[in-house]
């Protein structure tokens, strides 16, 4: 490859590097080294393989391998640092002779949202489904119906069964994580974010044992979560009670972060704008209370959405 | 010098023992059991609970209590056992990036070599309060039919929990250890494992210190939880019929009613009748609710002959597989606390037309031939060795997919051999690898366990390189292999790591992590 | 001051005496039946600091570490109207197991659990093991 090649793969945008046949880096283009944090001369005859983690590294060789017997191009889907990409790996060919491989890493975005989008849709049958199922069960009474009811049942079963793959398809396209306008578990937003400030202060959760799921973006609400919580740590309050809990009325969350002191009021905090635009966002309403003979709470109250997927 | 123990890492339970003056003890926990079960919790407030505790809240905090993680270890996630236990399981199993599955409690995606090193590192403990002394070297059971993979993540579950494992054995060849089967001469041993979660049959043979595993089979959903849960629908059916009361969506009625079904089973083992008492069980609109069953041994029996006879067809098959008539079979051995059942007993008597060998307990008697094998591995004297098979058959992809064995199933470890390939096109620059390890003949059928490329073969036509591909099975039956191209003398040679294993950099990466726990939970204590 | 502060200011003021008096219960009937059932976030969160505090004070006369046991026979025990989560407590008494875990194990809220407890302790159905 020469200089002008090299020079028109910098600019693009597209992660691109080059291997020698053997399935070593030679070069790759700044976007490459920004994605994989490795710079030109880390990356000199390094594997291939070392740079690929996981799943993606015994595909990358695989098709490193293929190609360079002289098979034809290898396209395959890769997820690599939190993004999905198709990878298209194609020879350098002098005459016949494969002299090096080219791998592309384009990222695929759109089929994703599509998917992702998709999947959203999904719920909305699934809840009316359930809504029937529902209603034709509260009408199914007395004895000789047992039979009619068993169905029903059976067929609710198999409708969570939908649902749950639904969910866990979600997790898959958002890579494990939440998707945005998916449904969290604010419970176990709450239990990372207080075990990530157990090791500084002491934080101590008190929750029902099964909440409902809220819709949102559940890796932003414990983000905004940790920052509330650190700032009152770095402000002073070295004991916190986290609560979650579903009032009487059903229809919020009330999740709490209840600043233990006695003696005086807590200093005015106001917590950052990216925390409240997040906490906008989830809908959330926040209300602060302060007590000098009890402590301070931040109540959060989220709102609940209609069908509940527990 | 200090002591080695044995661990039978189970699927429900798991046991611990150690040779004390050439006698095996196995060690009772501070709750003053024997066995443990494979439990491993996260609480409501992040307490970390292991066993007996972790037992206790099974069902009130289901989807934080991961059990059976041994049905998961070693597999990749869309492996059909993987996919009945994501149905069956209120625990959530996810994909992990490795095409793994990881199993997600309390905010947080374990390993699987990660959760069984919970369990590992509780029996660690276990053995070292009772010898008041640290342990950090082990021997760990594996069912006979675990593959390389199963058995590299067991080896890693053992390096997280702090135990460097000197040997996995064979759970049918730790129990034949056990019961003394060591003499010279033939014997063919049956060995029936009904434990909590799985059923295991093996048919051995024995012969001048070598063991055979000439068959083996069962089912790795299908145990004592099986007969538990029928006592359970049992006393929900009776509750319901008397009191008007269904106890189903109660998680903390099902948690009392799950323990007491299995109190009332072990009951009916050494009695012919046991009474079932839970007091306050339900609220009615009159007051509380108690419930009171009695339950005879017909009743058990009746509710899971079923079960057993599925136990006996699994059995049939695999002594038709070993070649073998059940009158050729010398001796039958039972493992599992589930075998104590006299219906059991009576079966497998029934069908092989002889009792059960006696002697040792059944819960316990794997962990005491791990036991054994440690402290023969520490003695000069190797005279109580028995030596191990590859379970399943070593081999490479070829060119048209097929599976080119190396090493046939059934062959004593350790063992290496070697084999000659070549290329298939001309000027061909390199080859993969690809490591199977299974019985079908094509290679897509059998289970991957990693692949490697060796390149920079030098330019010829196809057909004249030799590339000599060797084979390395050690006495765990972990696999290493290695690739040398003949005219070049380049060489390549990897220990197996298929995609679902961790790297050394992930398992320290775990290990700082849980010692980083360890410190907050004792600050936490304080 | 807001209205709901005002209010609230006035059952914090009697919560607290309850308690100072040592009388958990009467401050938890105060707290919950002030508290709109979430319809008013102030009153809410003042009620969750009261919880906190209560808990504070189960915690200060019997700490989580202590253990409990049954102090009548079990038929005794039977004549009690005891609600189910109660019994299922009980059930887990054993004089060996701390509080801090039979409250872990039940997988009842955290908060819940101790004021069944105590209230066990308080009609003689469940005693500290000294």
């Amino acid at each position: 490859m020469n200089g002008m090649e090299r020079t028109l793969l910098s600019f693009l945008d597209t992660p691109v590097v080059i291997g020698d046949p053997g399935g070593c880096a030679v070069w790759a283009n700044p976007a490459f080294e920004t994605l994989f944090e490795v710079s030109g001369d880390d990356l000199q005859e390094r594997p291939l393989a070392e740079l690929f983690a996981g799943g993606g590294r015994e595909r990358i060789l695989h098709a490193v391998a293929m190609v360079s017997e002289g098979g034809e191009n290898q396209r395959f889907r890769l997820r690599e640092r939190g993004s999905d990409f198709e990878a298209v790996v194609s020879a350098i060919e002098v005459g016949s002779e494969c002299v090096g491989v080219v791998i592309l890493l384009k990222e695929t975005l759109e089929q994703l949202e599509r998917l992702c989008s998709l999947q959203r849709q999904l719920r909305e049958p699934i809840d009316e489904i359930e809504i029937v199922l529902d209603s034709l069960l509260e009408q199914t009474g007395g004895r000789r119906s047992e039979e009619h009811r068993g169905r029903i049942e059976d067929a609710m079963r198999s409708l969570e069964r939908i649902r749950k793959w639904s969910g866990e398809l979600g997790d898959l396209l958002s890579g494990g994580g939440s998707m945005p306008d998916e449904r969290f578990d604010a419970l176990s937003c709450l239990r990372r974010a207080m075990n990530r400030s157990a090791e500084v202060a002491m934080v101590e959760l008190l929750a029902q044992p099964s909440l409902p799921a809220i819709e949102g973006d559940g890796g932003r609400f414990e983000w905004a979560l940790s920052r509330m919580i650190e700032e009152r740590i770095n402000a002073g309050a070295a004991r916190l009670v986290l609560g979650a809990r579903l009032p009487e009325t059903g229809d919020t969350l009330l999740v709490s972060i209840n600043e233990i002191a006695e003696g005086e009021p807590p200093g005015a905090l106001a917590d950052p704008p990216d925390v409240r635009q997040v906490l906008g966002d989830l809908g959330a309403q926040v209300v602060s209370v302060a007590d000098p003979r009890l402590g301070r709470s931040t109540l959060l109250s989220l709102p609940v959405p209609e069908r509940r997927n527990a | 010098m200090s002591r080695v123990i044995g661990i039978d890492l189970g699927t429900t339970n798991s046991c611990v023992a150690v040779l004390e003056n050439g006698q095996p003890t196995v060690i009772s926990n501070a709750g003053g059991y024997k066995t443990t079960p494979s439990m491993f919790a996260i609480t409501q407030d992040g307490k970390r609970l292991v066993g007996h505790l972790a037992k206790r809240q099974a069902i009130t905090n289901s989807k934080h209590t991961v059990y059976a993680c041994k049905r998961l270890i070693g597999r990749r996630f869309d492996a059909p056992e993987v996919q009945k236990s994501i149905d069956l399981s209120p625990y959530d199993i996810v994909r992990g990036p490795n095409d793994d599955p990881r199993i997600e409690i309390g905010g947080k995606a374990f390993t699987c070599p990660e959760v069984s090193a919970t369990i590992l590192r509780e029996m660690k403990r276990v053995a070292e309060e009772y010898l008041g002394e640290p342990v950090s070297e082990a021997v760990i059971t594996v069912p006979a039919y675990f593959n390389d993979t199963q058995r590299q993540c067991t080896k890693d579950a053992g390096k997280i929990a702090g135990l460097e494992v000197l040997r996995i054995i064979n759970e049918p060849t730790a129990a034949a250890l056990a019961y003394g089967f060591n003499r010279p001469g033939e014997e063919r041993v049956a060995v029936y494992d009904l434990g909590g979660g799985t059923f295991d049959i093996s048919i051995l043979e024995m012969s001048d210190g070598v063991l055979e595993v000439l068959a083996t089979s069962g089912d790795t959903f299908l145990g004592g939880e099986d007969f538990d849960r029928r006592v359970v629908q049992h006393l929900l059916d009776t509750f319901r019929e008397s009191e008007g009361i269904d106890l189903r969506a109660d998680p903390m009625a099902l948690q009392r009613l799950k323990d007491a079904a299995e109190k009332a089973k072990c009951d009916l083992s050494a009695r012919e009748q046991t009474e079932v008492n839970l007091p306050f069980i339900a609220s009615g609109d009159d007051g509380p609710r108690h419930l009171s069953i009695e339950i005879s041994r017909d009743t058990l029996e009746r509710l899971v002959e079923d079960v057993v006879s599925a136990t006996l067809k699994t059995v049939e098959v695999c002594v038709k597989d070993s070649g073998l008539q059940p009158g050729d079979i010398d001796q039958v051995v039972l493992v599992g606390g589930q075998t104590r059942m006299p219906l059991v007993q009576s079966k497998v008597a029934e069908y092989f037309g002889r009792r059960a060998h006696k002697g040792v307990n059944p819960d316990e008697v794997v962990a005491v031939g791990a036991a054994i094998q440690a402290e023969s591995l520490l003695s000069d004297e190797d005279s109580v060795l028995l030596l191990d098979v590859t379970p399943l058959s070593l081999g490479i992809a070829t060119f048209g997919g097929h599976f080119a064995r190396l090493i046939e199933r059934n062959t004593t470890v350790p063992v290496r051999k070697g084999h000659i390939f070549t290329t298939t096109r001309d000027n061909q620059s390199a080859v993969k690898i690809r490591v199977l390890q299974g019985e079908a003949d094509a290679a897509a059928e059998n289970d991957l366990l990693g692949e490697f490329v060796l390149t920079g073969i030098r330019p010829a036509r196809k057909g004249e390189p030799e590339i000599d591909v060797s084979f390395d099975i050690d006495a765990n039956g972990i696999v290493s292999v290695s690739a040398r191209d003949l005219a070049t003398g380049k060489e390549q040679s990897i220990t197996v790591n298929a995609t679902g294993t961790l790297s050394d950099e992930e398992i320290q990466q775990i290990i700082e992590d849980q010692e980083l726990y360890e410190v907050a939970l004792k600050e936490g204590e304080e | 001051m807001s209205a709901p502060a005002a209010r609230a200011e006035t059952w914090v003021l009697e919560a607290l005496q309850s308690l100072e008096k040592g009388n958990p219960e009467e401050a938890l009937e105060l707290v919950e039946s002030c508290a709109d059932g979430g319809a008013d976030l102030t009153l809410e969160g003042y009620r969750e600091l009261l919880r906190c505090r209560v808990l504070d004070h189960y915690r200060s006369r019997v700490p989580d570490s202590a253990c409990l046991r049954r102090s009548m026979e079990p038929e005794k025990i039977m004549q009690f109207n005891l609600p189910a989560s109660a019994g299922f407590l009980v059930t887990m008494l054993d004089g060996e197991t701390a509080i801090g875990d039979v409250v872990a194990l039940s997988g009842m809220e955290t908060f819940e659990a101790h004021r069944i407890l105590h209230r066990l302790i308080g009609a003689g159905i469940a005693e500290v093991v000294s």
